[in-house]
């Protein structure tokens, strides 16, 4: 054994202590998931993501929709956003479902031009009526919640604040300091870079791991998510890694039984992501809780490379 | 010029300040990038009168008043008070804040990690200050940039040795944490063994932190800023680098950043301040 996957084994060990001891657990019996599969973004997204939201009984009537994407740098030689065309399709779903109105919010943790990334990514072109629709969450006026982890007072988008329903739409990715970036790591967004900088470094200062489930704690209860897996990234993610064409797309209201899911499909093992198993308060990780609704996991599983430092990670 | 002054002077707010976009109520960047850009003009000496009320006991300005949050954007109100020549209490406080403030770098990855192999995740000099983007997070190169603009142009008000220390030392954190492409980023060079790329607008701030350094070699970084403006950037990019290239004399073929109804007011008022007859020029300077 390499030192690297006992270092992996260890953390998995404490983490399996830790949680043995807290021991807070859903409320719920099981969490639905939904796995399907979409083999490129031509296809009818519409179609197959009406039938997984049915499939989760998600229910946006009448309700104020706010779609986040992962929108973070722009390079033509990978894939490190959101597709533009899976954002289109949800918020035609969305809308066609019945929601009272459906904006897109993003707030970039690297690249100051929101705008401008948004242009160079193909949000403008493909995506319908996005300049009505868009704020930029870097930049909205601001309201306050307190007890954010350990940092206390913290300050969010009005916009954020003011949803109903957020939609969380990540880009299925590997990440070089979280092991996996998917619907919860894709929070980070929501906390204004005007406040805050770029890149939110007060996140990694409070621990990415806390960071990341202080932010499920705070808004996943009003989440549903929608991972991108299409093409995703493996390796150097969540900006230098390499396109992964996995042809999936994992859905569901419980945010980290769709992220465990997605690490299932990833090769990776779902048990030893650290903030999943900090988050087992808020939805179950585990495979025998998860209700999973369309492919089979065997259909569908894409082993993602993983850069070294995560090979403990993987599935045996 | 019309244009973006039009532009600005439409989106002004009842309280005499600029939100980041039309219709938005007013923050303290916005507000006082405006107030630099129509500097000469009674709509820059009423957003001053508005600016002026919003500085904290600490020294620091605060965001907006609603979140009373000490901002990062102190640096460009000091800015303002030394190019209206005002080096007046709150300039001094102001100054104070700035000179006080350093960044506290982040944790590695795990304890675990950090004890049992003392890898450098982030190729970097950490014994380097610089100035973080808010209050006990690390140093980074965009707030560390405006900062340097901010104490240069304090230099003929407030010459000290921590004024000259700070400076030297920020500009030796700039320069740590340039790209191998010569262009800057957000601060991270290199990670896990690989070359981060530069981004246009954190090389055109840069260059706008180090000018009327000594004994600095820009040459390749000044290159990058010209390549980069050679591919047509849009927005924020385009608007600082013209900035930075008229700061530092470069030679360039000029074009006007191209602006709309949904451009970010920022934007709008750099892409003001770097026309050529702009207010870039008093931002150059500071030398004791």
């Amino acid at each position: 054994m390499k030192r690297r996957d006992l270092l992996a084994a260890g953390g998995a060990a404490v983490l399996g202590a830790c949680a043995r001891k807290t021991a807070v657990r859903p409320t719920w019996d099981r969490s639905a998931v939904s796995v399907l599969k979409a083999a490129n973004y031509d296809v009818d997204l519409v179609d197959i993501l009406k039938r997984g939201v049915a499939a989760c009984g998600l229910d946006v009537r009448g309700k104020r929709v706010l779609l986040k994407p992962n929108l973070v740098e722009f390079s033509r030689e990978t894939v490190i956003n959101t597709n533009p065309k899976f954002i289109a399709a949800v918020a035609e779903v969305m809308a066609s479902q019945g929601a009272a109105a459906v904006t897109i919010g993003e707030g970039p943790g690297h690249r100051r031009d929101t705008l401008g990334l948004a242009e160079e990514a193909g949000y403008f072109d493909a995506i319908p009526d996005l300049e009505r629709r868009f704020t930029d969450l870097n930049r909205d006026d601001v309201a306050a919640l307190d007890q954010f982890g350990t940092i206390g007072k913290m300050w969010f988008p009005q916009t954020v604040l003011a949803a109903d329903v957020i939609i969380s739409l990540p880009k299925m990715k590997t990440h070089h300091w979280a092991g996996v970036t998917l619907s919860m790591k894709n929070y980070f967004g929501l906390v204004p870079g005007e406040l805050y900088g770029w890149p939110k470094n007060v996140l990694h200062q409070h621990g990415i791991g806390n960071s990341i489930v202080a932010l499920a704690k705070k808004f996943g209860p009003k989440s549903f998510a929608i991972v991108d897996g299409i093409v995703g990234m493996e390796g150097n993610g969540p900006i230098q890694g390499t396109p992964k064409a996995a042809g999936v797309v994992v859905m569901g209201r419980d945010l980290v039984a769709v992220d465990a899911t997605c690490c299932r499909v990833m090769g990776i093992a779902a048990d030893r992501m650290q903030h999943l198993r900090m988050a087992e308060d808020l939805g179950w990780w585990e495979a025998d809780r998860i209700e999973q609704r369309g492919e089979k996991l065997e259909t569908v599983k894409t082993r993602f490379g993983l850069m070294p430092m995560w090979k403990g990670l993987g599935e045996g | 010029m019309d244009g973006y002054a039009d532009t600005l002077l439409r989106r002004r707010n009842p309280d005499k300040g600029w939100g980041y976009y039309a219709g938005k109520s007013s923050w303290l960047e916005p507000t006082v990038l405006a107030a630099l850009a129509l500097h000469g003009h009674k709509e820059s000496d009423e957003a001053w009168g508005l600016i002026r009320g919003w500085q904290a006991e600490s020294g620091a300005w605060v965001a907006n008043p609603r979140v009373g949050a000490e901002s990062w954007a102190t640096s460009l109100v000091v800015v303002l008070h030394c190019v209206r020549g005002e080096f007046d209490d709150r300039w001094k406080k102001g100054l104070g804040w700035l000179l006080r403030m350093k960044g506290k770098q982040a944790p590695g990855p795990t304890l675990i990690d950090r004890l049992l192999q003392r890898k450098q995740w982030v190729e970097q000099d950490n014994t380097l200050d610089g100035w973080p983007w808010a209050e006990g997070t690390a140093n980074w190169v965009e707030p560390t940039a405006h900062v340097l603009r901010a104490l240069r142009l304090s230099l003929p008000g407030a010459s000290s040795d921590l004024l000259r220390q700070r400076i030297e030392m920020g500009e030796r954190y700039l320069l740590d944490r340039r790209c191998k492409d010569g262009g800057w980023n957000y601060g991270n060079r290199r990670v896990l063994d690989e070359d981060l790329p530069s981004f246009p607008e954190c090389t055109a701030l840069a260059l706008i932190g180090l000018e009327g350094g000594r004994g600095m070699d820009l040459a390749v970084s000044l290159a990058r800023a010209k390549a980069d403006w050679g591919h047509r950037q849009p927005g924020l990019s385009g608007a600082l680098l013209r900035i930075g290239m008229r700061m530092h004399g470069l030679a360039f073929e000029d074009r006007r950043p191209e602006i709309t109804d949904r451009t970010e007011t920022t934007q709008v008022a750099l892409a003001l301040i770097g026309e050529m007859e702009g207010t870039w020029r008093q931002w150059r300077g500071g030398t004791a």
